[in-house]
């Protein structure tokens, strides 16, 4: 940041990156964060260069019985599964649909949730109490349970797997957002930004939502370890992706049947899972503490 | 004067309630006031008198589900801006109508760099590229005496009187033709407050705009204002020019008001306070609002009072404002 008493110097530099500077700045003092940030970093590389790694075609999803129930070894760094496919192939890809579906979902959670939470919070009264009681009744359903009826009804894939689990986290950012919305509303900005004539529209998306961002910022990274989790435990079910794409949740149900004789099938893919989840947490807890205004110097 | 050309903002009989959990507080009790073009008027009154209520009622930003307007029309060109619906009542403010708030720690959007905020307030009413915004922006700074490039910064990076100057620069950017400053220096530190008025005063004559001072500050109403009202329980009790009110005042509050403000030319131990307090919005008396605490009642005042017009312009809510006059005069107070 800008020392105040440089007043002379125009701070070319900080446009808009004066928070998110004085976050990381922050963040970079925070331990875990860090290993967070790295390992998320390291499963998001191995995602993204997964085909120069291993190609899908000729290597995660060839099946190749010769080879079967390997246990690892150097040239299957990870062993193979029951049907003779690179356990280690599969997992990077595997990586691949985690994180896309686990962001989309979020993604998705995250606009549904603002929207409802916004209006909600911005209204209040009549609308607010609708709105409100209408997440309440899906907040009484398990999530799990929700998309789980919702993808046995829409059937399976893709979209309607992110919208599965959007629909069952909405309620609760949309809570967040709510409590958020409701607190700046109050503010004396907001109410300068009206006696300058500036309609609905522009108080909420300028003025009130860019100053809730901080806590639905945490909440969304730490939800989105609840998506991949989601996730995964939908195609451990057969709910999710369907085979033969290598989702984590999928690979770890189908080695369970071979559980006594490799353990590899179902130890790597819980591995990751946890990996990825715990990585995520640790992220969100520190943009938690880099966030929080009150520990502002 | 009521009805002449020269008038900008003419308020009459605005009565104004809140709607609270234990009952209806009634704000604003019949405030009448004129404001003409170029003129500044400085509404005096302690906390609770209805000045702030007032000032939201003209800029139509009293709260929805809480505040009401009971009677009483405020003509802001001749046009009643109480019966306004809300999309040209929103276009009116900012534009022609502006308002500085009193606390400008909290009163600007603290994700949102200066520049923008300034150009944000151009760009809602007019049909301005982004770039003609922020150089009107940069104008803007510069004409409260800041640096062009500290447009970029956030208001975090400014000191609280520098953050007033911001906010002043964007309730002005539009030229509004009414601008209502609600204690614009009272959060502030004593040595910035005199360098803000003179700022506001400046740029007042500069764009040519009127302005309603709101204040509880008398010596900031005499260093800026040309005529004053003060308010007490919701109403004004008296109004006229600054010479007026501060050389003669004559409504027994106001006179009390004057009492109770130190004065570095006389020899005095203590100040003579008014006893006792406001009385109570949820169940106002009805004569006099000021007659319980009066030191000249009579049984007269428990009756509503009307404005007496004592000559000049001057306006006092006592039925005995003439008697006092003719007293004084006659050395008798």
């Amino acid at each position: 940041m800008n020392s105040p008493n440089a007043q002379s110097a125009a701070p070319a530099l900080n446009r808009k990156q004066g928070l998110w500077r004085e976050a990381w700045l922050r963040m970079r003092r925070n331990t875990s964060a860090i290993v967070g940030m790295a390992l998320l970093a390291a499963i998001i590389l191995l995602a993204v260069f997964a085909n120069v790694i291993a190609d899908y075609d000729t290597v995660a999803i060839k099946i190749d019985v010769a080879n079967r129930l390997k246990p690892p070894s150097r040239s299957h760094l990870f062993g193979t599964d029951e049907l003779g496919r690179d356990l280690f192939a599969r997992i990077i890809h595997g990586a691949r649909i985690s994180l896309s579906i686990g962001f989309l979902a979020e993604m998705a959670t995250l606009a549904l949730g603002m929207a409802l939470g916004s209006v909600s919070g911005f209204y209040g009264g009549r609308i607010d109490n609708v709105v409100m009681r209408f997440m309440d009744v899906f907040m009484a359903i398990p999530s799990l349970l929700l998309a789980i009826a919702m993808v046995t009804a829409f059937g399976t894939g893709t979209p309607i797997l992110v919208l599965a689990i959007a629909v069952s986290g909405a309620p609760s950012m949309s809570r967040i957002v709510r409590a958020q919305v409701m607190s700046a509303r109050e503010q004396e900005y907001v109410e300068a930004a009206r006696a300058l004539g500036a309609g609905d529209m522009t108080v909420v998306l300028r003025y009130i939502l860019p100053n809730t961002m901080s806590p639905i910022i945490v909440q969304a990274s730490l939800d989105m370890a609840g998506c991949i989790l989601t996730v995964s435990s939908l195609s451990y079910l057969g709910l999710g992706v369907p085979p033969p794409a290598p989702e984590w949740g999928a690979i770890l149900s189908a080695g369970q049947s071979y559980i006594r004789d490799a353990w590899n099938i179902t130890v790597f893919p819980g591995l990751m899972i946890v990996i990825t989840v715990i990585a995520l947490n640790m992220v969100g807890d520190g943009l938690r503490d880099a966030l929080d205004p009150k520990l502002k110097r | 004067m009521p009805g002449s050309t020269d008038t900008l903002l003419d308020a009459r009989d605005l009565i104004i309630s809140y709607d609270t959990d234990n009952g209806v507080a009634r704000a604003v009790n019949g405030v009448s006031f004129t404001l003409r073009r170029g003129e500044t008027l400085g509404l005096v009154g302690e906390t609770g008198a209805g000045k702030t209520t007032t000032a939201l009622a003209i800029m139509g930003l009293l709260p929805e589900e809480t505040g009401r307007v009971e009677g009483g029309s405020v003509l802001f060109e001749g046009e009643d801006l109480l019966t306004l619906p809300r999309e040209p009542m929103r276009r009116k403010r900012g534009q022609d109508i502006s308002m500085v708030f009193q606390d400008p720690m909290t009163a600007l959007n603290p994700v949102m760099n200066v520049g923008e905020q300034i150009a944000e307030a151009l760009r809602s009413h007019q049909s301005i590229s982004v770039s003609a915004a922020n150089a009107r922006a940069g104008d803007m700074l510069e004409m409260v005496g800041i640096p062009r490039g500290r447009a970029v910064e956030y208001p975090h990076q400014f000191s609280g009187g520098m953050k007033q100057r911001v906010v002043i620069a964007i309730a002005l950017v539009c030229r509004p033709k009414l601008l209502i400053a609600d204690e614009p220096t009272t959060a502030l530190d004593v040595t910035i407050q005199a360098q803000v008025l003179e700022l506001i005063a400046r740029l007042k004559t500069e764009i040519d705009t009127s302005m309603l001072l709101i204040t509880h500050d008398l010596g900031v109403v005499a260093r800026t204002c040309q005529r004053v009202a003060i308010m007490y329980s919701g109403r004004v009790i008296e109004m006229g020019t600054i010479e007026q009110v501060f050389d003669d005042p004559l409504h027994p509050y106001t006179h009390g008001l004057f009492g109770s403000i130190p004065d570095i030319t006389r020899e005095t131990r203590r100040l003579t306070p008014i006893d006792g307090l406001m009385p109570d919005p949820f169940s106002l008396p009805e004569g006099c609002a000021f007659a319980a605490r009066c030191r000249h009642a009579l049984p007269g005042c428990c009756k509503p009072q009307s404005e007496v017009d004592l000559g000049g312009g001057h306006m006092a809510a006592c039925w005995r404002a003439a008697d006092i006059k003719a007293r004084r005069a006659g050395g008798g107070l």
